[in-house]
């Protein structure tokens, strides 16, 4: 059971994490003059 | 050789103002034209760890450093796109001046230039500076390369420099660090100078017919020299540009100017250049001297055969498949250390804790998962130091030479050659690298096309897939079939990248080819600390993505392809049971949607579940398959995926899952599809963001699902019919 709690609380930071991401990538998509477009972790080197 | 010894006098000697200044930050622009060294002479002065390369347009984004001068006062150091002039007729030129006027957003104006000007090329360097010296800022020359200028022949006297120019002249070898201190004291001190000024005059007619044009830019704000630089520049150029949108009236002004310039028979678009480069002519007689050493250089020597109609692009093939086949050979016993590593920590972890969801999520979807991934480190890093040695010995140059002709018989600037070579490493860069590109259906037609230059995310997906599946074969002897497999998947690419560029050419961005001028830079070897920053610096982003995005996706896969549960019937077998909980869960669900649109590309609901999950990046298919194989395997200690999927039977029939054929369909969906949201976002951001850009970004995800689409069903199907497996 605690195994399974502790899993699920893993499972959920993930969740927000991929979720932030992906709004930080729209949102730079969205407007052209600020940020790179891409995280710091994108592999592009910039 | 130090700049003594070059034959030029050291510009501290020259004489100069006292310095006046307080404790306060002092904003520094470096500006110059490509292959300066600028980038280098940037890191010798705030010892910031920026890439370099040594073909021409390297900088491109907005690069700042710090350092502190010999007083410890603060200096800001901004490394501008390197540019020929400030003629704004390309985005990064348009960057470069706006600055420079102090009308770039964000950017505060200089409180003093830097113009990097290479002492080999002076007379083409110094219409830059011409420029530069208009437009009354404090400005400094750096005469760098001093020691490569003379030993081709070219000695340059930086005091005669600096009495031409009006402003100090500082003689620099930037690659050993030479004039760098003299350079930061120039700098210092420059601040004091007064403001430096135009040194040659126009004729009389001009300069009447320009006096209108010069007020009304001076009425929007600009002071006297950078509104007489303005004048000029817009009578070559005619382009405004958003730094000048506010003045009033001004369209009219430059169309009247240009009338009173033609009426008085001088030709106003090459006013400008015969006034400066009739300048700079004098200049470079009394301040430098050539005696021709008569010598043909290695660099001449090597490129006879480098840039030869012939033998040229088949060393450049040659070259690439050298590099793609040590990527297999060289890597192999990494990896394999790698594969052991996880393979051990997996088995400890399983050991050490009871069996439950949070082993699994560890075992399966953590190390299973990431490590799967991580495998693949030894293979980008191998790829990036070949990169890093054809970028610094000089040939990447002459490969955007070779490949200049093919990109103009496709409808390209030459100029999108290295956006496309970006696209290699990472697709994000090359396309902002684009803005290089001054007609914007060219700069359209290459953002378009990018994607389709295989990066560094697709080679854990082929390497993966070739290693397990394209036996290690001979070919022409001295090739490796994995090698040449590998090689082809960029070719393909590559050459498929060039075909659409035509087809948008020719169909929705019709226009007409501009020849490139571009720079050859002498041979070079590369520095081995230089090399060593940049596989360290491309390994640690690896790492970077493998710990955030790739590892909080496979932690989700997980949960997905773990609940809910099922309980299989007393006396299944474990293996049966496994298979029965992943067709249960969720993502076994999900697959199964998925599988009709899959199976006509001979792929099972996993192989969609990988290609659905990895939409956000490419390399998650890996992490996908090292998941489900996990949770679905009976040996989860095993951390070699490649025997996995060769082990791996379709449900119904037995037979295998993955065939050689299913496995270069697999990679040929991966060299078209768009998946990555970081490319994406920045291609809506560059073509004009908000709808506009979101209808690029959405045409180009559907016309490369499209391709994928078609491409891997041709293979297989055509495969299949042809006799393959």
């Amino acid at each position: 059971m605690l195994q399974t709690l502790i899993a699920g609380l893993v499972v959920l930071a993930a969740l927000a994490y991929v979720g932030r991401r992906v709004w930080r990538t729209v949102l730079a998509g969205r407007t052209p003059k600020d940020g790179p477009g891409c995280g710091d972790d994108c592999g592009c080197g910039h | 050789m130090d700049v003594a010894e070059a034959g030029v006098i050291p510009a501290a000697h020259a004489p100069s103002p006292a310095p006046v200044r307080g404790g306060g930050l002092l904003h520094v622009a470096l500006v110059g034209n490509p292959n300066t060294g600028k980038s280098t002479l940037f890191n010798a002065l705030t010892g910031m760890r920026q890439r370099v390369g040594n073909y021409s347009g390297v900088t491109v984004e907005r690069v700042e450093g710090r350092y502190r001068d010999a007083d410890g006062h603060p200096v800001a150091v901004l490394d501008l796109p390197g540019t020929y002039s400030l003629s704004a007729s390309s985005p990064d030129e348009e960057i470069a001046l706006a600055v420079l006027l102090g009308r770039a957003q964000g950017v505060a104006r200089p409180d003093v230039v830097v113009v990097v000007a290479d002492a080999q090329n002076l007379e083409r360097n110094l219409f830059l500076a011409s420029q530069v010296l208009e437009l009354g800022l404090p400005t400094v020359i750096a005469l760098n390369q001093v020691d490569a200028a003379l030993a081709a022949g070219t000695r340059v006297d930086p005091i005669e420099l600096t009495l031409e120019l009006g402003v100090p002249v500082v003689a620099t070898v930037a690659t050993k660090g030479e004039g760098i201190d003299l350079l930061k004291r120039a700098i210092g001190k420059a601040v004091g100078l007064a403001p430096a000024e135009r040194r040659f005059e126009l004729p009389p007619e001009a300069a009447r017919a320009l006096a209108p044009l010069e007020a009304c830019l001076a009425r929007g704000g600009l002071n006297p020299g950078a509104a007489a630089m303005e004048a000029l520049r817009l009578l070559a150029v005619n382009q405004i540009g958003p730094h000048l949108a506010h003045v009033e009236g001004l369209q009219a002004a430059v169309d009247e100017a240009r009338a009173a310039v033609e009426a008085a028979g001088i030709p106003p678009r090459s006013l400008e250049a015969e006034a400066r480069y009739g300048w700079i002519a004098g200049v470079v007689e009394r301040a430098a001297t050539h005696t021709p050493t008569g010598k043909k250089t290695l660099t001449d020597r090597i490129d006879a055969v480098a840039l030869h109609r012939v033998w040229g692009p088949l060393v450049f093939v040659a070259l690439m498949a050298l590099v793609f086949q040590s990527i297999f050979t060289w890597a192999a016993p990494l990896m394999d250390t790698v594969e052991g590593v996880f393979g051990a920590l997996g088995a400890a972890v399983g050991s050490v804790l009871p069996e439950g969801d949070l082993q699994s999520l560890l075992v399966d979807g953590v190390i299973g998962g990431v490590g799967s991934v991580l495998v693949f480190l030894p293979q980008i890093a191998i790829l990036f130091l070949f990169i890093g040695i054809l970028e610094d010995s000089g040939y990447m140059a002459r490969a955007a030479f070779i490949m200049d002709r093919m990109m103009r018989s496709v409808g390209l600037h030459g100029r999108s050659f290295i956006p496309l070579l970006s696209g290699y490493a990472c697709a994000v860069p090359g396309v902002m690298s684009t803005r290089t590109i001054e007609a914007p259906k060219d700069r359209l037609a290459t953002i378009m096309v990018l994607p389709l230059m295989s990066c560094s995310a697709r080679i854990p997906i082929y390497t993966l897939l070739i290693g397990a599946f394209i036996p290690p074969v001979a070919v022409a002897g001295i090739f490796d079939l994995r090698g040449v497999t590998l090689l082809a998947m960029y070719l393909l690419g590559t050459l498929t990248a060039l075909a659409m560029a035509a087809v948008f050419k020719k169909t929705l961005l019709k226009g007409r080819p501009r020849p490139m001028i571009m720079e050859l830079p002498p041979y070079r070897l590369p520095s081995v600390k230089s090399l060593a920053l940049s596989v360290g610096h491309r390994a640690s982003l690896f790492l970077r993505k493998a710990g955030t995005i790739i590892l909080s996706l496979t932690i989700v896969l997980w949960a997905l392809a773990t609940y809910p549960k099922s309980t299989a019937a007393p006396g299944t077998p474990p293996e049966a049971a496994q298979e029965q909980q992943l067709a249960h869960s969720l993502l076994g669900r999900m697959g199964h949607a998925i599988e009709p649109a899959v199976r006509p590309l001979g792929y099972d609901w996993k192989i969609g579940v990988g290609i659905v999950s990895s939409f956000a990046a490419r390399e998650v298919f890996v992490a996908t398959m090292g998941t489900i194989y996990g949770v679905g395997s009976a040996d989860e200690t095993s951390a070699d995926l490649r025997d996995r999927l060769r082990a791996q039977r379709h449900e119904r029939t037995g037979l295998p899952v993955y065939t050689p054929l299913v496995a270069v369909g697999l990679m040929v969906f991966y060299v078209y599809a768009m998946m990555c949201m970081s490319t994406l976002a920045v291609v809506v951001r560059e073509t004009g963001g908000g709808r506009k850009g979101l209808a690029w970004a959405g045409f180009q995800f559907a016309y490369m699902l499209a391709l994928a689409y078609g491409a891997a069903f041709l293979v297989y199907r055509g495969g299949l019919a042809l006799g393959f497996q």
